[in-house]
């Protein structure tokens, strides 16, 4: 068991260290976090200077600001991994072959593999983004309930975004080309993913729709559990979470084990 | 050989890559029907989104849910519009990371020109319907303001893709640049959609000179809007200008370039 662990914990490791390789890739892309939430605190400050008592959707500018911060830091990290194209790729390039007899499990082998990629990433937009959001804005109290609820939801989050994505790679072994399902899936984080217009400022009807989808706004959530923290919106969060990643850990095994049916090895 | 020749020869091999790659995205059907359907429904959903808070304050500074339609309209029209042709250009980091222009050197056609045509986004098939859809939400469509519209996205679309050039050609003198990249690209993208009348004089100046999305959509929304010649020169000059730095740039940094011994592999 442990050195089962040990040999996951090494693949993440692996997979950490391939991912701060490029110094200047990684700090490179964090000034521009900066500018974006430059641009949207004007944006922002401007509405709620315009509202009666300051505050936007029940929200402080700043709330609103911080949310928009860190749900960019979270975010960019999975538009930068481009997974759901590595796993199209290794089922069209025949290379999931060769992964599935290795001694590791093709789905945990990926998920800390994203995890390792995603970790260094988000640290340095948070600390970047969070000296910024401090500059610009100011300071928030972040309790330590939504500290950890925050965090609990950030790990939530990340595990079914792996499970999606992993899910619509894996499409490649059926439809072939899944750009066109990627795109979907990426567009809606767009929409509703809260990085450009928090989901606090849609219809309250739709908002309550787009809480029940195991994708899109999920990070957003977390982010939003970090700066504002509710229990009962926290609890119930949990819950649908908590039912989404579940239901996508069998989907996932489902698809897996009826995929790999078509694979078929050649020798050469 | 003239320049008439010269251009009948590039439109020709343009025409005929964007057949050859349209027919290669249609090759996988499916694929190619859900980009273009989701394309239409992300460009109304992101709209919808920009409405939702726009739109609920009539005006911020002047700015209303027309302005927005507008920037909208032809920010799409010139970002779309390079993806649907020209999709190839965004990979240029990367073929200069991996040494893969090797194959792109030996036509007798410029090697920009035929990495841009390496590929096509097909779902921009989509959303380029719906930007004529946000030009009547702005209202006053005439004839003269339709060509004058594909006039001012023509030329927000040579801004664009000589901004990329000009922010993927730094990966001729440092390695490992596409996540920045794709923040610049992002963030350039990001600036276009915010109401205009909230940025401060130095947020104004900066999408006018480092992240200059001003020329891409903002500009040319407002000559839509309302023309006035000194802006039209100004974004003429801007596109002319910006095309010069980006093919020096270009230029120069090919000199830099290390071959990846690629040729036959890809």
């Amino acid at each position: 068991m442990i050195k089962k662990l040990l040999k996951y914990l090494l693949i993440f490791k692996i997979n950490f260290s391939a991912s701060t390789a490029f110094a200047v890739d990684i700090i490179g892309g964090t000034p521009l976090i900066v500018v974006r939430l430059w641009m949207l605190s004007q944006l922002y400050s401007t509405l709620g200077g315009m509202s009666s008592n300051g505050q936007l959707i029940g929200l402080t500018v700043e709330q609103v600001l911080w949310t928009i911060m860190l749900v960019t830091a979270f975010t960019s990290t999975i538009w930068a991994q481009r997974f759901p194209e590595m796993i199209d790729e290794e089922v069209k390039s025949g290379n999931l072959a060769y992964s599935l007899v290795r001694p590791f499990s093709f789905v945990l082998y990926h998920y800390v593999g994203f995890l390792g990629r995603a970790v260094p990433l988000v640290v340095a937009n948070v600390i970047v983004g969070t000296l910024a959001a401090l500059f610009f804005v100011g300071s928030i109290n972040i309790t330590p309930q939504a500290f950890f609820g925050g965090l609990l939801l950030l790990f939530l989050a990340y595990s079914i975004e792996f499970l999606v994505q992993f899910c619509l790679g894996l499409c490649a072994l059926w439809i072939e080309d899944t750009s066109g399902l990627i795109d979907v899936y990426l567009r809606l984080g767009l929409i509703i993913g809260g990085t450009y217009v928090p989901l606090s400022f849609f219809p309250e009807t739709l908002r309550t729709v787009i809480e029940y989808l195991p994708m899109g706004h999920l990070l957003y959530q977390a982010a939003r559990t970090f700066t504002h923290f509710e229990t009962a919106t926290f609890m119930h969060l949990l819950s649908i979470m908590g039912f989404w990643f579940v239901a996508l850990l069998f989907l996932t095994t489902w698809i897996f084990r009826r995929g790999i049916r078509y694979v078929s090895v050649n020798g050469g | 050989m003239s320049s008439w020749s010269a251009l009948r020869k590039y439109s020709r091999f343009i025409l005929f890559s964007f057949g050859r790659n349209m027919a290669s995205a249609m090759e996988y059907r499916s694929s190619f029907v859900i980009q273009i359907v989701s394309s239409i429904f992300f460009c109304l959903g992101f709209f919808a989104g920009w409405y939702f808070l726009i739109g609920a304050q009539q005006s911020i500074n002047g700015w209303t849910i027309a302005d927005t339609a507008r920037v909208f309209a032809i920010g799409w029209g010139a970002i779309d519009g390079s993806s649907l042709f020209f999709y190839g250009i965004q990979d240029l980091s990367v073929m200069i990371n991996s040494g893969k222009l090797d194959n792109f050197l030996n036509y007798p056609l410029h090697p920009l020109v035929l990495i841009a045509m390496t590929k096509c986004r097909p779902s921009s098939l989509g959303s380029i319907p719906v930007c004529f859809l946000f030009l009547f939400v702005a209202g006053d469509v005439t004839l003269l303001t339709l060509v004058m519209y594909i006039v001012y996205s023509l030329l927000g679309m040579i801004v664009w893709m000589n901004l990329l050039i000009i922010a993927q050609v730094g990966a001729f003198w440092t390695g490992g640049f596409d996540r920045l990249i794709k923040q610049i690209m992002f963030t350039m993208i990001n600036s276009i959609y915010i109401p205009y009348t909230v940025f401060s004089p130095v947020a104004r100046l900066l999408t006018k000179t480092v992240l200059p999305s001003f020329f891409i959509a903002t500009l040319p929304a407002q000559l839509l809007g309302r023309f006035e010649l000194e802006g039209f020169l100004l974004l003429v000059a801007f596109a002319i200008g910006s095309t010069v730095l980006s093919l020096t740039l270009f230029n120069a940094g090919l000199k830099r370039y290390e071959s990846g011994n690629l040729i036959g592999n890809s």
